[in-house]
């Protein structure tokens, strides 16, 4: 599913480069639910935005589905995002402004999917998720465990084959954390690849396999 | 879309203060846009309710010593009318004073002659009744009928529906209400409102005075004539077709038409008048101009608020961007956002623009007629409309252009803290530097009318203006034979003469600084007949023995009249000094000749006075020439003013000096009864209401201007907190900091500030004709506005300034 070669991310500074990351090669199957691993400034977000194609300015071959990501150009990128990756973050980003029926509809929107099936696919997802009684509520008005919940159900509607998480429980108490990644645990049994990034040896269990990086090098 | 906007409208709603600020600023630049141009709709856009209007033209006599479109004699337009192969019909018309008996006494009114097929030509149908019949108009004298306006007809006639056939007297003849028409339709001239309209063939009985000989003149221009297109025929085809003729009319008859043509324009240009169309549309563009800087500043200002909210939302919009959104969706919500705004600024805008109508309206030229009104149509609120969609696309793109490009990866890593200043040419302080620019455009405007007018009212025009009360009369209207008018007139000033508080009185038929009134052809006689060959027009009054001694008028040289200047002595003028150096250079022009048109007789000038302001505040020194009331009796039978020097308050003693002179002629309706310093307020009119309006939009401007650059200065405070913190916490004193902010605004205020001033002398360049005494760069005005400027632009930066100093570098820095 994911093909990396010789990715590289330098920063240019005066004194001369930095590289962020230097000659990663990594290969990830379809269904794989691995963890990146590193202490803080080891590159583990940098590459977790190179493959969630948040970031184009690096160097190297990245191969997604087959697709050379590293030709494709800005609009042809943006598609490839918007069909197989879906996000889940650290501090949840849910659009303040917006109810959680909102916050959930809103990619299907961006993804020019009729109001009527819009609406189909969000009840499913809102019931999947046990969080029908919460549609009407804004982010404020939901605990932080609540709004992870919504954070991954709303990675997880648009049915992308790849959730990237960025520390998903990263900010929630442990029993929060745990249901976090169990509900991974679950997508992932269903055929979900997954890539998280975590500091937590015990989130990284759930997966399948770990990816450590140290000062931009991976080092297993 | 609709979800965009819903979330909008969310928006706006979660922040009242900001959608509240940001309404208010919209309205007031929107609104005064489309106040202003409700006002320049009513005179140049108003569609004319005539039948294929493209097709109708207006003609005019040029002449090349006499500049301006004038108009044209009688005679000539039936010449014109019979030789033309280009139209399928020309029509004329012409204003006419006339004493129309609606109650118990007489009124004198205004009217128009005009020709029988004036209505038919315009293809407008009355709304009761009918218009003439060819009948009506074949034969002089026959057809006393008249079709009134709907506006005499509601106000003076009490909207009777029985008028119809009803019977009045005009100037002493029985005329028949035959028909009435439309409410709008005043005639062919925008600034006229005739109380009817009679055919032109009755010419005999409504013009008196000096009109009723000038209809047989051909040199007299006294008509106004339009003219319909033959299908296919364009503007230039028919003109080009109509020179032979002219030129064939000045072979004919030399002495009326040498140097003479014609020209056309279409009736829609002809509507405002010819002559002043070019000052109109100045100060309309000029008003609009303005209007159109403080929208801008309100533009600039919206979209520095929307600046400093979409800061805010950066997290948003890279989640947004995340999650699917693409940057053209994510822009199209801005937009939607800034137009949803803009949009109830336009509402604001409406709200403004009503209740400003009245005021504006009382702001109004005096010549404006009551009938004429100024409404928000369609073509207002769709004006009021695209200015607000457009203003919403124009302050709303550059922030959703900017803010919709983050570096996603950070924004989702951290929140932005904002603590570096934006660089000195960021989006931002450029538009902050632009505000000071346009309102010191506004300002200088502003600053040049309001000396513009000091001057104008400090101007001496030469001569006593004050406490002279004015008595118009029109003796011929009335029946009176010149005679028995110039008994009137002297029985009048013996009268008033004899009243306490007057110091002296007299009679012409001219008013001094009335705007200018009738020219008349002047030949000087002499060896060298370079100015008397020229056929030029120059202003000329007909005055009473002692009317340069009761106005103040100073003599140069000669002699007043006196009560033997009548018909049984040698004709006698007087001119002033302009004319005698044009026409007999380093001569003394005591004992020389002149023949005035209408007459072959010499008359000899026996005095000349100094040369004062005649007719306008602010005019050139002009030739003006003054014949003796007396000898001329028929032209000063017609109108005529009785002016009566008090020793103090002329309104205060005008009830008194009306009743008395109304016991002389109980049927003698006065008019124009005003004061010298009436009519010199009037004629400042254009100065002083473009010196309110200029000065309201320039407060206005700053206003809106200054709070830009508070609201910039008071963001970047904030944003840099943490940067201060960190300064002040490393041993910066407060002085340091103030400095550091107030340096940075001030660069900015003084880029606007020298752009400003610049653009500032070239805008007013272009409206250096509008001015009076003043010149477009006027050094004062210039040094005042820069200082004033400075001054609010220090104060503006100023407050955030010391809000700064007080930032406690503990709480900034915890604050991250």
């Amino acid at each position: 599913m994911i093909k990396l070669s010789h990715i590289e991310k330098v920063y240019p500074l005066k004194g001369g480069v930095f590289y962020a990351l230097r000659n990663i090669h990594l290969e990830i199957k379809e269904g794989e639910f691995v963890s990146i691993m590193g202490p803080s400034g080891s590159g583990k977000s940098t590459l977790l935005h190179i493959l969630g194609l948040h970031d184009s300015a690096w160097g190297g071959e990245y191969f997604l589905h087959g697709e050379p990501v590293h030709q494709l150009d800005k609009k042809k990128r943006f598609d490839l995002q918007k069909k197989h990756i879906g996000f889940v973050f650290q501090s949840y980003h849910l659009l303040d402004d917006l109810t959680v029926y909102e916050n959930l509809e809103i990619p299907l929107s961006y993804r020019d999917i009729p109001k009527k099936e819009r609406e189909s696919v969000v009840c499913d997802v809102l019931d999947k998720f046990g969080i029908v009684g919460k549609k009407d509520l804004y982010p404020s008005q939901l605990s932080g465990g609540q709004q992870q919940l919504v954070g991954v159900a709303r990675a997880l509607i648009a049915k992308p084959s790849l959730i990237l998480a960025d520390e998903p429980t990263g900010n929630l108490h442990s029993d929060q954390g745990r249901e976090i990644m169990q509900l991974f645990k679950k997508l992932n049994g269903d055929g979900t690849t997954i890539i998280q990034v975590t500091h937590s040896e015990e989130n990284a269990t759930y997966g399948s396999r770990i990816i450590r990086l140290a000062d931009g090098v991976q080092v297993g | 879309m609709l979800s965009d906007l819903r979330l909008a409208l969310r928006l706006l709603l979660k922040s009242p203060g900001f959608t509240l600020i940001a309404v208010l600023t919209l309205g007031l630049g929107i609104g005064a846009n489309t106040a202003i141009f409700s006002f320049i709709n009513t005179f140049f856009f108003k569609s004319l309710p005539f039948e294929r209007p493209e097709e109708l033209v207006s003609a005019y006599t040029i002449d090349e010593r006499n500049p301006g479109f004038l108009p044209v004699s009688p005679l000539n337009f039936a010449d014109f009318q019979e030789a033309n192969q280009v139209f399928t019909a020309m029509g004329s018309y012409g204003f006419a004073p006339v004493s129309m008996m609606i109650g118990p006494e007489p009124s004198s009114i205004q009217c128009e002659l005009v020709s029988g097929n004036f209505f038919d030509l315009l293809g407008l149908p009355p709304a009761l009744g009918r218009t003439f019949r060819p009948d009506e108009y074949r034969s002089s004298g026959h057809a006393p009928v008249i079709v009134l306006n709907h506006s005499f007809w509601t106000t003076q006639l009490n909207t009777d529906p029985g008028v119809i056939g009803r019977t009045y007297l005009v100037n002493g003849h029985g005329y028949t209400v035959i028909g009435v028409m439309p409410a709008g339709f005043r005639g062919l001239n925008t600034f006229n409102n005739p109380a009817f309209w009679v055919p032109s063939t009755m010419h005999d009985q409504i013009y008196t005075g000096l009109l009723r000989g000038f209809y047989t003149e051909r040199r007299a221009l006294i008509w106004n004539v339009f003219a319909r297109l033959k299908p296919g025929i364009t503007l230039a085809q028919a003109e080009a077709s109509l020179k032979p003729i002219a030129a064939q009319l000045a072979q004919d008859h030399p002495a009326a038409n040498a140097g003479r043509s014609l020209r056309l324009i279409s009736v829609a240009e002809a509507m405002i008048g010819p002559n002043f169309r070019d000052n109109v549309v100045q100060a309309g563009a000029l008003l609009l101009s303005l209007s159109g800087l403080v929208l801008l500043i309100a533009c600039a200002n919206v979209a520095n608020l929307l600046l400093s909210r979409a800061a805010a939302r950066q997290r948003e919009i890279a989640v947004r961007l995340a999650i699917g959104a693409s940057r053209g969706r994510l822009i199209r919500q801005f937009i939607t956002e800034s137009v949803l705004l803009s949009l109830l600024g336009g509402a604001a805008g409406l709200g403004i623009a009503i209740w400003t109508q009245d005021i504006l309206w009382s702001l109004r030229p005096p010549f404006l007629p009551d009938g004429l009104t100024v409404s928000l149509d369609a073509r207002v609120l769709g004006f009021g409309l695209v200015t607000a969609v457009v203003t919403g696309v124009l302050f709303g793109l550059a922030p959703a252009w900017i803010t919709t490009r983050p570096e996603l990866t950070t924004m989702l890593k951290e929140e932005s803290k904002g603590s570096t200043p934006a660089p000195l040419l960021s989006f931002r302080n450029l538009l902050v530097a632009g505000q000071i620019a346009l309102s010191v455009i506004a300002l200088v405007l502003a600053g040049l009318f309001i000396r513009s007018l000091r001057h104008a009212q400090q101007v001496n025009p030469g001569w006593n203006t004050r406490n002279v009360a004015l008595f118009g009369v029109n003796l011929s209207a009335q029946g009176y034979s010149p005679e028995r008018a110039l008994a009137y007139y002297q029985r009048a000033v013996d009268l008033v003469r004899g009243i306490p508080g007057v110091t002296d009185a007299t009679v012409a038929t001219t008013v001094l600084l009335n705007g200018g009134g009738a020219l008349r052809t002047i030949r000087p006689q002499g060896p060298d007949d370079k100015l008397r060959t020229t056929g030029q027009l120059f202003s000329y009054g007909h005055v009473a023995p002692g009317y340069f001694k009761t106005m103040g008028i100073p003599f140069a040289a000669g002699r007043d009249f006196t009560a033997t200047d009548d018909e049984r002595h040698p004709l006698v003028v007087i001119i002033n000094e302009h004319l005698a150096k044009l026409a007999w250079p380093g001569e003394n022009p005591l004992g020389k000749t002149v023949k005035a048109f209408g007459s072959e007789d010499l008359v000899e000038v026996v005095g000349v006075v100094k040369d004062v302001t005649f007719d306008n505040i602010g005019e050139d020194p002009k030739p003006y020439i003054f014949f003796s009331i007396a000898q001329e009796g028929s032209r000063g039978s017609g109108f005529a003013t009785i002016h009566v020097r008090t020793q103090a308050d002329a309104v205060a003693l005008t009830p008194l000096l009306r009743k008395q002179l109304q016991a002389l002629d109980p049927s003698l309706p006065f008019v124009n009864v005003t004061t010298i310093e009436e009519n010199i307020a009037q004629g400042l009119w254009a100065p002083r209401t473009g010196a309110a309006l200029l000065g309201a939009f320039g407060l206005l401007a700053v206003l809106l201007a200054s709070l830009g650059v508070y609201g910039v200065m008071s963001y970047t405070v904030s944003r840099r907190a943490r940067e201060i913190g960190i300064r002040m916490a490393i041993g910066a004193q407060a002085g340091d900091v103030m400095t550091m902010i107030l340096h940075r605004g001030l660069v900015i205020a003084v880029a606007g500030l020298v752009f400003g001033l610049g653009a500032a002398f070239l805008v007013a360049r272009y409206f250096q004709n509008l001015l009076i005494g003043v010149a477009a760069g006027d050094p004062p005005t210039y040094a005042v506005i820069t200082v004033l400027l400075a001054a609010v632009a220090l104060l503006a930066c100023w407050l955030p300034a010391r809000r700064a100093t007080k930032v406690d570098p503990l709480i900034a820095l915890r604050s991250e």
